[in-house]
């Protein structure tokens, strides 16, 4: 295993580990608030569910990129390769856009989301709009992926 | 197409006003007006309701529940249900009292039974005690700790105590004294803490009292029973409840009816809709004596929303009145928005696979439970969407996650091994598929500045169009011709993106006062041109979710593979992570698109021409809870 290869490893593991952390703080914060909402509202449990499911994405789009990243070092499904210095530090940045708007943005979706949930309690009928609202956070994680995934693309190994 | 709406005044005798109402009803096509101060259900009608209501739950606790449960009833039976449903009601709560009162007697029986045990040995009837008349017995417990020296006392004074049990803490039994006594007794029984018990009056010897009052828990546990099964014979016939809560629901909302009355006549004011003025009256005037008067509506007076719309366009509604309803005066977003969220929908989802699994599970859905109201719209639009996922399922060539070309598939049958239905390739070649998903966006955003033309010219703000609408649609088009035209023409592009911005400078300051003002808000409006890049770039989410999709699908395939290279086990787990993998990414695709193409549509669409504020035109209509389908009489 080559140094290279360490590097590309720790940018998975970055991908993952950060955008995971980020969205298991939001589904945890907006959870709260709905656990607090089922109590009194039962029936709306289906709508809850979804908002506090919308600050998930970010960790899915942090596994992608890291998976994304083993497949191509042959981690995943091959023999590991013997990547250069560069070409590892490559996929190690390829894999920070992503880790670190994962990380923020799903924390704060995680608070948009719980005052939706809120909202939600209030006026059921309005829990669409709080979904749109709790996905304009998430605008900045897909720029993320994908700023991740063109760098990803871009490093030739 | 928004449709405009007529503001009528209907009257009919006094006599005929309850048939007015209810002809009303059944039509559906007139919105009466809310009824000034928000009047609740009278009293005794919301009893009732919610009396119903709580049978039906008991009812159908005894009922086999069905996920696919649909009730349909007659027009006839529907109408006529009251007194049947009325003494099923009453029948429903009489055997509800009396399981109530038998579990009420169990209770208190066993309570009787629980502090009669300590004393259960003693051979008196509680009664008798209280007939004696030189002696009283009083019976109760002693702490166990004090007994020794109770009894010796008791025994020395010539008092008698006669143990009937014992626990752990306590002694019990009767105290007999004689009543020249009694000063003595009571300091006695205080010093030792004896506590007195009263225990109800019996005829019977306490020692023969137990069978008895078991005898009694178990009649009462019979009736519990029998109650019970009374009620499971009556469940089958909760579809009658059901409809009997619906038809006195109905009911219910007629009483909500704004009608007034002078002295001969009643009459309703309400909106209807222009083109169906004339239906609503005639088949009125089949039914009830009636008058028509049309109202002028004032300016301040907001008119409701009716729009009309084609099938398709009409199932995508929802999603505009989400955001919120248009303004009766503007043009109606929904035929154009409807055939966008459709496109994104089927790109974001972007699989043959989970193009297919939309629309056989929503599609089943629709026919076996047959949901209602927004329910039955979301999952119409999963099933519409299916089309667009399948087609560029086949264009970006995923189904599951694996690679499928079905040109090439077709090809090869034919011969041709050449030929190939992969347009796009998000996970391989995503370049062009950025590129793809941003043109889309710019065709979407200018197709919303072509609806704010429209909306402009019928408010006549040529100007207003001008600076917002043309001049954007100039730019964005030369950008785009800049980038695809070669050689000398290019210079059409830079005419159009120099036009487009000099509309810009001079017309969006034109409501500004003074010469800086008016150059200030041109620069203004150049500076929007920031928020453009915004939107445009906003659309590169097509090109993310659709990659999610495919690279999350393209990693359950890559996991199960690689546990099902180990030996026996290994199928069934691979199967497994396959089913649950895939499930898990189709939800979460579902969430994504839903949510993903709404902002889309609200944000940089609505955004450049949507006002918006109206509120629906709700015709006053039977409305149903329970049942699913009323089925109108031959």
């Amino acid at each position: 295993m080559t140094t290279g290869l360490v590097y590309a490893l720790i940018g998975a593991a970055l991908a993952a580990g950060l955008a995971g952390g980020g969205s298991a703080m939001g589904v945890a914060i907006a959870g709260k608030a709905a656990a607090g909402v089922i109590s009194e509202k039962p029936n709306l449990f289906g709508r809850v569910l979804i908002l506090q499911a919308l600050p998930g994405t970010q960790g899915i789009y942090g596994f992608l990129v890291a998976i994304l990243i083993m497949v191509k070092v042959g981690m995943i499904g091959g023999a590991p390769l013997a990547l250069t210095n560069a070409q590892g530090l490559g996929l190690l940045a390829a894999g920070l856009p992503i880790g670190i708007t994962g990380l923020i943005s799903g924390w704060y979706q995680g608070k948009i989301a719980a005052a939706s949930i809120s909202m939600t309690a209030k006026k059921p009928e309005m829990s669409a709009r709080g979904m749109t609202m709790t996905a304009m956070v998430e605008t900045y994680a897909i720029l993320g992926l994908l700023v991740s995934v063109l760098m990803y693309i871009a490093v030739a190994v | 197409m928004i449709v405009p709406v007529k503001k009528i005044r209907l009257l009919t005798p006094l006599s005929e006003q309850i048939a007015l109402v209810e002809a009303l009803q059944y039509e559906s096509k007139f919105m009466p007006f809310e009824s000034d101060g928000a009047l609740g259900l009278p009293g005794d009608i919301n009893n009732e309701l919610r009396a119903i209501e709580r049978a039906i739950d008991v009812l159908s606790k005894h009922q086999k529940k069905k996920f696919f449960a649909f009730h349909e009833v007659k027009r006839s039976e529907f109408e006529n249900i009251e007194a049947e449903g009325k003494s099923l009601l009453v029948k429903v709560n009489t055997t509800l009292e009396h399981i109530e009162n038998a579990e009420k007697e169990i209770t208190r029986l066993q309570e009787e039974i629980k502090t009669l045990t300590p004393y259960l040995s003693l051979s008196v009837a509680t009664k008798a005690l209280n007939e004696l008349v030189k002696t009283r017995i009083v019976i109760g417990y002693v702490p166990l700790a004090l007994y020794e020296d109770f009894v010796r006392e008791v025994t020395e004074k010539g008092h008698i105590f006669e143990e009937s049990s014992r626990t752990n803490e306590f002694v019990y039994g009767a105290f007999g004294y004689e009543l020249v006594y009694e000063s003595q007794a009571v300091i006695l029984l205080n010093a030792y803490r004896f506590t007195e018990v009263n225990l109800p009056l019996f005829d019977t010897k306490l020692s023969e009292l137990l069978p008895e009052l078991q005898s009694n828990v178990a009649a009462n546990e019979a009736i519990v029973k029998a109650s019970h099964d009374d009620l499971k014979v009556l469940s089958k016939e909760t579809t009658k409840l059901r409809t009997y809560y619906d038809y006195y629901y109905n009911y219910a909302l007629r009483q909500l009816i704004n009608t007034k009355q002078t002295e001969r006549v009643a009459y309703i004011e309400g909106w209807v809709r222009e083109d169906q003025v004339e239906a609503l009256t005639t088949s009125l005037r089949n039914k009830v004596e009636l008058d028509v008067e049309e109202l002028d509506v004032n300016d301040e007076e907001m008119v409701p929303t009716a729009t009309k719309n084609n099938k398709f366009v009409e199932k995508f509604e929802g999603i505009t009145n989400m955001f919120s309803v248009p303004h009766p005066k503007e043009v109606d977003p929904n035929p154009v928005m409807s055939i966008w969220y459709w496109v994104i929908f089927g790109i974001m989802m972007g699989d043959v696979g989970y193009g297919l699994l939309m629309l056989i599970v929503f599609g089943l859905f629709l026919k076996l439970k047959r949901p209602k109201g927004e329910l039955k719209n979301l999952a119409t639009i999963f099933v519409l969407s299916s089309v667009p996922s399948i087609i560029f399922g086949v264009l970006t060539g995923g189904f599951f996650g694996v690679e499928f070309d079905l040109l090439n598939i077709i090809g090869k049958w034919f011969g041709n091994p050449n030929l190939t239905s992969i347009v796009l390739q998000p996970v391989d070649n995503p370049l062009p598929m950025l590129i793809f998903s941003l043109a889309l966006g710019i065709l979407h955003i200018i197709s919303g500045l072509i609806l704010k033309i429209v909306n402009d010219i019928r408010k006549r703000d040529i100007l207003g169009t001008l600076s917002d609408a043309v001049s954007w649609i100039l730019i964005l088009v030369g950008l785009v011709l800049m980038v695809i035209l070669k050689g000398p023409v290019v210079y059409v592009a830079y005419g159009m993106i120099g036009l487009g911005a000099l509309l810009i400078l001079f017309l969006n300051g034109r409501n500004a006062k003074g010469f800086f003002g008016k150059v200030l808000g041109g620069l203004g409006g150049l500076y929007n041109s920031t928020s453009y890049l915004g939107d445009v770039l906003s659309y590169s989410r097509l090109l993310a979710l659709s990659l999610s999709t495919a690279v999350i699908a393209f990693t359950m395939n890559l996991l199960a593979g690689m546990v099902m290279g180990i030996p026996v086990i290994g199928i069934l787990f691979g199967l497994i992570i396959y089913l649950v993998g895939h499930t898990f990414n189709f939800a979460m695709g579902l969430l994504s698109a839903y949510v993903h193409d709404g902002r889309l549509q609200y944000l940089e669409f609505f955004g450049k021409f949507y006002e918006g504020g109206g509120y629906e035109f709700k015709p006053f209509s039977y409305q149903y809870k329970y049942l699913d389908a009323i089925k109108e009489n031959e």
